[in-house]
């Protein structure tokens, strides 16, 4: 009888041993490829990757004495971990409008997106006009030209977006707990300074599928939530609206669970174009694009006195210069820079020059296009460059206009 | 679904431990019939407060399982032979995507020991933890990885207990 129980309990031991060593052997392999290229800080923690589909699972023994002789068993209870879906999209630009010059093209706001469920999951993204204005003032009144708005997932080569880098249109495998960033991309229409289109960016999730493939939208969950239908990267996938679906909980089976929150305010819009709801499998937030002035003038003087100095005394000369710049990539028409002469100075007749070359003081634009206010009848109280010539000349982006003139302290 | 109050857990074992076991039995979870008849179960608790305020615990089949979910653990023994089982030692190691959460193991007459590395054992006050540098620390109940009761008498033919602790999903 003892020599049963030793050899019962010598089989069940081994059987045991191998059932615990597999386990453990299939649990640290499952986790080995999600480990490579993650901090080895986190290597002590060996069940900080949960991920949905799991199946957890323990197994308990229990050791006895009977009769003098001894005995085991041992008994496994498994679940699988189901997948909750959350993330959440926020606008990511210092919590402003981003600054825009009419007619612009290619003008950019970004936005990130953050996986909070608990498993990898692909994102399809899109860019829909929204309004009010996400920062309050002043109101959304305008739209980006129709059918320029583009969405592209930053490629991680280069920060900020890289036009030829950047141009996948879906957000693929995202881990959970990391964060991507989106651009969208759109080209503004002629509009004053001030205007302010805002748009919401709305994210849906999808399954995860294979590496660089848009991964099917997840349109519905098993708990009978679904999300409305959209359009997504860049006008290619059509999504319909899901179906809703209830799966009985099964400790067997993953189900998935919309978890995702609502928008916050009312222009962060789900593709149903109101405000995005919970649990629908999408989330949005705001940005706006606000039109500025695109010319920027940088002044400067220098004191020079007679002795060589730079003391501002009286009889000594102001150099005063205008480093005048468009920015944003649209050429400017009928560009006149102006400046008045500071009272208790006395303008240096002939002293203007534009890039280097002297201009006259007169009122010829055929010989050139500035002019000292009125060097005819003095005291001259302003001067004038037309950097447009007449309004013949188209100012370019990226280059300089130096303007210099000069004046006297009284 | 069914809901199961704490303080009918008793009656679990009538009620819904032999279905949990026929549910179970598909994934492995079985009593090997010998000297003791030995059952492994896992609940989902369920919280929710009644309209006086007063909060309940429910504890259902582990269906829907999402992070931070808080799952009972219920492991049985039952004497079926006709002799008295002595020395009895019920060892679970915790289980994946799992952490167990601080003072909820529980066993009538055991005296309960935690592990770190499913080797050595101690009680929660005097377990360590070594981390990188070699600098020792309490261990953190997210630290255990193994739970150990020793049942200290003697389980009486046809007498049964039950050991039963808690985790939280990751």
């Amino acid at each position: 009888m003892q020599k049963q129980y030793n050899n019962l309990w010598f089989y069940i031991f081994k059987l045991v041993r191998a059932l615990i060593v597999s386990a453990d052997k299939a649990f640290v392999s499952s986790k080995t490829i999600v480990l490579l290229g993650l901090s080895l800080s986190l290597l002590n923690s060996t069940n900080v990757f949960a991920v949905a589909g799991d199946t957890i699972t323990t197994t308990a023994t229990i050791s006895y004495d009977i009769g003098g002789a001894p005995g085991t068993s041992n008994a496994s209870v498994s679940f699988v971990e189901d997948r909750r879906i959350n993330f959440l999209v926020t606008d990511s630009n210092g919590g402003s409008a981003v600054p825009v010059i009419s007619d612009m093209t290619d003008a950019v706001i970004q936005f990130t997106v953050t996986n909070t469920g608990n498993t990898v999951q692909d994102f399809l993204v899109t860019a829909v006009n929204t309004s009010p204005n996400p920062f309050a003032a002043p109101a959304d009144n305008f739209d980006p030209l129709a059918g320029t708005i583009q969405v592209f997932v930053e490629s991680g080569l280069t920060p900020g977006y890289q036009a030829v880098e950047d141009t996948a249109v879906f957000i693929d495998e995202l881990v959970s707990n990391t964060s991507r960033v989106v651009y969208v991309v759109a080209d503004m229409p002629t509009q004053v300074i001030d205007n302010v289109a805002a748009i919401a960016l709305i994210a849906q999730v999808a399954e995860s599928g294979a590496v660089g493939v848009e991964g099917a939208a997840i349109n519905a969950d098993d708990n009978g939530m679904i999300s409305p239908a959209g359009v997504f990267s860049n006008g290619s996938t059509n999504m319909p609206s899901g179906i809703a679906n209830v799966i009985a909980d099964s400790p067997f089976t993953m189900e998935t669970v919309f978890n995702d929150p609502a928008g916050l305010s009312p222009e962060d819009i789900s593709t149903a174009l109101i405000q995005d709801v919970v649990r629908n499998g999408q989330h949005s937030d705001a940005g706006a694009y606000q039109v500025m002035s695109p010319v920027n003038i940088l002044k400067t003087v220098t004191v020079i006195d007679a002795l060589g100095g730079t003391d501002p005394h009286p009889g000594a000369t102001l150099r005063y210069q205008l480093d005048v710049n468009v920015a944003g990539n649209t050429p400017v028409d009928n560009l006149v820079v102006t400046d008045l002469i500071p009272a208790n100075t006395t303008y240096s007749d002939g002293s203007i020059t534009l890039n280097g070359a002297v201009q006259s003081d007169l009122n010829d634009a055929t010989a050139d296009y500035s002019r000292a206010i009125d060097i005819l009848a003095k005291p001259v109280i302003s001067i004038e460059v037309d950097l447009s010539q007449g309004g013949v000349l188209a100012v370019s982006p990226g280059a300089t206009n130096v303007i210099i003139f000069e004046v006297t302290i009284d | 679904m069914k809901n199961l109050k704490e303080n009918h857990m008793r009656n679990i074992w009538k009620a819904v431990l032999l279905s949990v076991m026929v549910m179970f039995s598909a994934v492995g979870a079985h009593a090997e019939e010998g000297a003791i008849r030995f059952s492994n179960n896992a609940f989902k608790q369920v919280i929710s407060k009644s309209a006086d305020g007063s909060v309940q615990y429910d504890y259902v089949e582990p269906g829907l399982v999402l992070p931070d979910d808080v799952i009972l653990y219920e492991i049985v023994f039952e004497n079926i032979s006709t002799q008295d089982v002595s020395n009895i030692v019920v060892n679970n190691p915790i289980a994946n995507n799992s952490s167990y959460r601080g003072s909820s193991a529980t066993g009538d007459s055991t005296e309960i020991t935690f592990s770190v590395d499913g080797k050595g054992f101690a009680s929660a006050d005097s377990l360590t933890v070594k981390d990188k540098t070699g600098r020792v620390w309490k261990a953190k109940p997210e630290d255990y990885t193994a739970i150990r009761w020793v049942y200290k008498k003697s389980l009486k033919p046809g007498a049964k207990s039950k050991v039963t602790y808690k985790t939280t999903i990751k």
